[in-house]
């Protein structure tokens, strides 16, 4: 598994066939790297609202009920988001992406964010085949509000080969297909969660 | 108590008392409204803003010269208010929860191109199902401020700045269909209602000028004869034939004007979306009659007249031609549209039948107005057309813009949003109208293949990615030029 380089990333944004990487829309060239792609920041934010939500019980919520823990915040091109110390919030990147059956992409803070205390993402992982914004689990570990425009350059993206490629790449299967904007946790489709939230008495 | 006198009360001194107290009070109540609305914020585009601005700034002076009100205008005051105060209904609705807001800011752009860089537009749901345009705001606010003449003249003009000269208008969308954007076709439509009154304030007046005559001398006619000549009662006859025909002048005049005006606002819709704003009617009248007497609903047109007028400018775009792509001869339309022009060919066969026509003929006043609309429609359309900016002028026609639809479609095929045409680098921002009808296409293609394509998993994948195409389209078009300034130097 090797990461690709910028010759190779320009060759599978070219690529009209299956394989083809879409990155949509990059709006400045420049966005391509060595060996990585910057995404800019959506601005479709979601945040906890804590005086309504006790705890989060994961397989016990209906999707409904998580609109009493979390909502949505739409922030116009040309505003900002102030996001605070000590809080997460989830963004999206404004670029859609899709990922072909033979490439998993990598998601990576950049450091001049990480340098005033912004972590973008957690779950770093983009599997072959996935179609969508990408999530992103914006948290401000620093000690002063950092005011997020959407649109600015937020994150970077690192490729590298899937071998043998998937063989049934995302294909309307997963939790988060398509997504334009941040989802709210779908924890509670995983089919196995369950089994283990259940007493195990008598 | 009986020894006293009864106070000196009169209903005049009444009203004065209470109005002019209650109307501080509501005039602080609409105030602080407008003002706690602005700063909670939440809007898709400032122009809700600027609506509560404009009620703050009339709600002000109205204070600040209450005292100076004769009491005989306190309750034409007080109308007011409770007037624009309403209006603060159309800000709190237009909050980004409550609309698809990923194609607020660029339908606002859109919208704006056709009716000229001073309008304004809120777009906001509404629990009837129906498309409907509100406003002019400011022009209502100021024809109303300066008819009150304790305010001296100009100050509204003057405290409002810039905000004066702006137009502002709200159009409402059925909250059902909140993310269907497809179906938001139907915003050219109401886009139409601006047009259409510019029209009826320059043009209607001197084309029913031109016929009323005539119109009466048919109706004159056809009414005397249903009155018998009675010699001894020949002046109560003459009065009342009289009246009868000025009655029914006046219906066919209301008839016609109303007519047009839907007619004129179909023709825009269609002529800025093409076959897509027929597409959106022929969905949003699909559960309404299509052969409404226009007396019973008050004077709409029947919609198989209105289907039959958008099929005729949108025959370019479904019926088969043959084009030239790329040098070679090929037959319009192509596989990727096939689909789409048979579905909404379709209407053919509902236009067909001739039943809107004997509903129109059954009342005399409305025959004689679509007789008038019939022989006058060509120049109607031509005249309504010619009110849009020079660089609308040029209809959309989906057969001229065939390598871009397919293009689009073919995103929408694996799932990606059709912002783009191309692939990268050699990539161009998609048109608004060009994702509008690409969704459509898309929709007939895959009911054709699957007729068990349109449930809602589908749907809702199908109005996310023209959401998401419609917003980054317009992001691009906004920052790609000053970004690609940026990297050239």
């Amino acid at each position: 598994m090797s990461t690709i380089t910028r010759h190779e990333i320009e060759n599978r944004l070219k690529r009209k066939d299956a394989n083809s990487l879409v990155i949509t829309p990059l709006l400045s060239p420049k966005q391509i790297g060595d060996a990585s792609v910057d995404v800019r920041l959506g601005n479709q934010f979601i945040i906890f609202r804590l005086h309504t939500c006790g705890v989060f019980e994961p397989y016990k919520m209906l999707i409904s009920q998580l609109h009493t823990m979390q909502e949505r915040h739409v922030v116009r091109f040309g505003d900002f988001f102030v996001l605070h110390p000590g809080t997460l919030a989830l963004g999206s990147t404004f670029e859609y992406i899709c990922m072909p059956a033979d490439l998993e992409a990598q998601v990576e803070g950049r450091s001049s964010w990480a340098r005033v205390g912004l972590q973008i993402a957690t779950a770093t992982s983009v599997e072959p085949g996935f179609k969508g914004v990408l999530t992103l689990e914006l948290s401000n570990v620093g000690t002063i509000p950092l005011q997020l425009y959407p649109g600015v350059r937020i994150a970077q993206l690192f490729f590298r080969d899937a071998n043998p490629p998937a063989a049934d790449a995302y294909m309307g299967q997963r939790k988060y297909e398509c997504a334009i904007g941040p989802e709210f946790s779908k924890i509670r489709n995983d089919p196995d969660g369950s089994v283990f939230a259940e007493s195990i008495e008598a | 108590m009986s020894g006293e006198e009864p106070p000196d009360w009169s209903e005049g001194q009444w009203r004065n008392d209470i109005l002019r107290r209650q109307l501080h009070l509501r005039c602080d109540v609409v105030r602080n409204l407008a003002q706690n609305l602005k700063h909670a914020g939440g809007f898709p585009t400032r122009t809700p803003e600027r609506l509560c601005d404009l009620i703050s700034h009339s709600v002000d002076l109205i204070t600040r010269y209450l005292h100076q009100t004769p009491p005989e205008h306190l309750s034409d005051v007080n109308l007011f208010l409770c007037l624009i105060a309403e209006h603060l209904r159309f800000v709190e609705r237009s909050r980004v929860a409550h609309t698809p807001w990923s194609m607020i800011q660029a339908t606002e752009q859109f919208l704006m191109r056709q009716a000229g860089a001073d309008s304004h537009f809120i777009l906001r749901p509404q629990w009837s199902y129906n498309y409907s345009l509100t406003g002019e705001f400011v022009e209502y606010h100021q024809t109303t401020m300066n008819s009150m003449p304790w305010i001296p003249s100009g100050m509204w003009e003057e405290g409002l700045g810039d905000l004066a000269e702006e137009r502002i208008y709200c159009i409402a969308f059925p909250r059902i269909e909140r993310l269907n954007a497809p179906l938001h076709a139907n915003w050219g439509h109401e886009l139409g209602h601006i047009i259409a009154a510019r029209w009826i304030k320059n043009e209607f007046g001197r084309l029913w000028a031109d016929e009323e005559s005539q119109i009466k001398a048919r109706m004159q006619k056809t009414v005397e004869g249903r009155f018998p000549h009675a010699p001894d009662q020949a002046l109560f006859r003459r009065v009342v034939v009289d009246q009868y025909v000025s009655d029914l002048a006046s219906a066919a005049m209301r008839a016609a004007r109303q007519g047009i005006t839907e007619l004129i606002c179909d023709a825009i819709g269609v002529h800025l979306f093409g076959p897509a704003a027929l597409a959106a009617s022929l969905e949003f009248s699909a559960g309404l009659s299509l052969d409404e007497n226009p007396t019973d609903c008050g004077m709409y047109p029947p919609w198989r007249y209105r289907l039959r007028l958008m099929l005729d400018a949108c025959e370019t775009d479904l019926a088969q031609h043959p084009v030239h792509t790329g040098g070679k001869e090929a037959t319009y339309p192509r596989p990727t549209v096939g689909a789409f022009c048979e579905s909404v060919g379709a209407a053919r066969f509902l236009v067909a039948q001739k039943s809107d026509h004997t509903v129109l003929n059954q009342d005399m006043a409305v025959r004689e107005a679509y007789d008038l609309i019939r022989r006058k429609w060509e120049k109607i359309h031509r005249q309504a057309l010619g009110m849009l900016p020079n660089e609308s002028q040029r209809p959309y026609r989906l057969s001229e813009r065939l390598p871009t639809i397919e293009d689009l479609v073919g995103k929408l095929e694996r799932n990606i949003p059709p912002s783009e045409v191309g692939v990268w680098p050699d990539t161009s921002t998609a048109l608004f109208q060009d994702i509008i009808n690409a969704a459509w296409v898309f929709k007939a293609k895959k009911l054709v293949q699957d007729g068990g394509w349109a449930c809602t998993e589908n749907i809702e994948r199908l109005y996310r990615l023209i959401l998401k195409a419609i917003e980054a389209s317009f992001v691009q078009s906004v920052f790609g030029p000053r970004l690609a300034q940026l990297d050239a130097t």
